[in-house]
């Protein structure tokens, strides 16, 4: 039985290693963009929208709405980022339904990448909204002994991105796995509907929290703080609600 | 468990593979699309709260015209009536004073007529009279009506004074002609002519003329002067009396008091 589907070479040329990991992820790229491609390709301004283009559209409006809740910003420059992980790990887990499939996300490599991708692109992000002497100053504070913590605490909480991701979708495959072999009749199916919804919500709690760590480079040390939000309240709406 | 460096250096490209394709054909797409409806939307807002401005001016407007209209309309309404009543009221003193003008004429020529049937009563009446009178005098006196009338004639003559029987000798030098209302015979001109002779003198020229017009009596008419009994003034007075008794009064030739 193999626990990740890096195991699973299917070419290997020198460094060059092909793993099942790799081809399940371009199938799964080529599936979402081919789907993407498909759904946009007549996009209608109008207000009577075909199915598709309304699902894509409740999908991204969806992503927009969880972004701005966090972050309290405008959610187009991270909509793209936030957006694509969501998606490639929400597609990912739930096309392990399929038999046969080994989702991605099963490997410590891929949730490695994707954990790296949110290490560097927070940085990133952090210093293109506040340059860098600011993002760099929230290293010290509240003082230069927090040096040493800060940093080790973006490097733990990389690693336990990468590290909840792959526990969460390897314990599943590997429980199912186990499950099949000793009931193999029904409990098995339970198991599996459980773990689609396991890796809806890894998905979504990768999402934000890469969001969270996003939000905190660009706008949790700001010298001045957002505007509370005024509590919903009986009969009305608050503006994260939109 | 362990961690494939190739694999993750991959799955980092692929990642920004994918990022790069979804933003090209699925975030560029939705968002522009949704920013383009929300646009549209707001734009047909606009235009509704445009539309809902121009209408509620407008209806304003008509209402403000027609406020201005039922306006005119009173005041044309008011004005017609104005109109009528005057006209009403010039229309009936029109045909008051064409039905007065008519009842005027109306009354006049019943007057005329009362008084030419009064005149024809009067001459009936007088023609009767003297009738009967000459009748009654034949039969009581036993003498003829012209003989009788020419008496009174010749006690007028009579009773002038010298002067006044002077001038008129004079003038009867001119001639004499005697008017009578019915012919005298031959004896009673030769009478005549005897009895005026013996007042006025001899060499006259008697004239006798017979005159239907007069009701009744005898004229002796000479150049400047004229000596006459006649019934008429007797007729006269029995005509008044007689149209008092046929209770015919000469009717008013205007009276406005009647006009109402």
């Amino acid at each position: 039985m193999n626990i990740s589907s890096d195991q699973i070479v299917l070419f290997e040329f020198g460094f060059i290693r092909i793993s099942a990991t790799l081809v399940f992820t371009w199938l799964i790229m080529a599936l979402l963009v081919l789907l993407a491609r498909r759904i946009t390709r007549r996009v209608i301004h109008d207000t009577v929208l075909p199915p598709w283009q309304n699902l894509l559209e409740v999908l991204v409006e969806g992503i927009q709405g969880q972004i701005r809740d966090v972050t309290r910003q405008d959610p187009a420059p991270y909509l793209p980022f936030i957006g694509t992980l969501f998606i490639f790990i929400a597609a990912s887990n739930l096309l392990a339904i399929i038999p046969g499939f080994e989702p991605p996300t099963g490997s410590l490599s891929t949730t490695t990448a994707l954990a790296l991708c949110v290490f560097i692109a927070v940085p990133l992000y952090g210093i293109q909204r506040r340059g860098w002497r600011a993002y760099l100053k929230n290293y010290v504070e509240p003082t230069p002994v927090m040096l040493p913590l800060n940093i080790i605490g973006e490097l733990s909480r990389t690693l336990a991105l990468a590290v909840r991701l792959y526990g969460n979708v390897m314990s599943g495959a590997v429980v199912g796995a186990i499950l099949l072999i000793i009931t193999p009749l029904f409990f098995p199916v339970l198991m599996h509907a459980l773990e689609l919804l396991t890796g809806l919500i890894q998905a979504y709690i990768f999402a934000i929290l890469a969001t969270v760590y996003l939000a905190a480079a660009t706008a949790a040390h700001e010298d001045s703080p957002p505007p509370p939000t005024p509590l919903p309240t009986k009969g009305t709406r608050s503006i994260n609600e939109h | 468990m362990q961690i494939d460096g190739f694999t993750v250096i991959a799955q980092i490209i692929n990642f920004l593979i994918l990022l790069w394709l979804l933003k090209r054909f699925l975030y560029g797409p939705i968002t522009g699309a949704m920013t383009a409806r929300q646009q549209k939307i707001a734009a047909a807002l606009d235009d509704a709260r445009q539309k809902v401005e121009q209408a509620e001016a407008e209806a304003r407007k008509y209402q403000t015209q027609r406020a201005e209209l039922d306006a005119q309309h009173d005041k044309w309404l008011e004005q017609a009536r104005q109109e009528i009543k005057t006209r009403r009221e010039e229309w009936l003193k029109q045909a008051r004073r064409e039905i007065d003008a008519q009842r005027e004429e109306w009354l006049m020529a019943w007057q005329r007529e009362q008084t030419e049937n009064q005149h024809t009563l009067q001459r009936e009446a007088t023609r009767r009279l003297t009738e009967a009178v000459r009748h009654a005098l034949r039969e009581l006196a036993d003498a003829d009506l012209e003989r009788r009338m020419l008496e009174p004639l010749l006690t007028q003559l009579r009773t002038l004074d010298m002067a006044e029987r002077t001038a008129l000798a004079q003038a009867a030098q001119g001639g004499c002609t005697i008017n009578t209302a019915f012919p005298l015979d031959i004896a009673l001109q030769q009478h005549c002519q005897a009895a005026l002779s013996e007042l006025l003198g001899d060499g006259i020229t008697f004239t006798f003329h017979h005159d239907p017009r007069m009701a009744c009596g005898i004229t002796l008419e000479m150049p400047g002067h004229r000596l006459a009994w006649t019934l008429d003034s007797y007729l006269d007075g029995f005509g008044e009396t007689l149209a008092k008794a046929l209770n015919s009064p000469v009717p008013a030739t205007s009276n406005s008091d009647e006009r109402r």
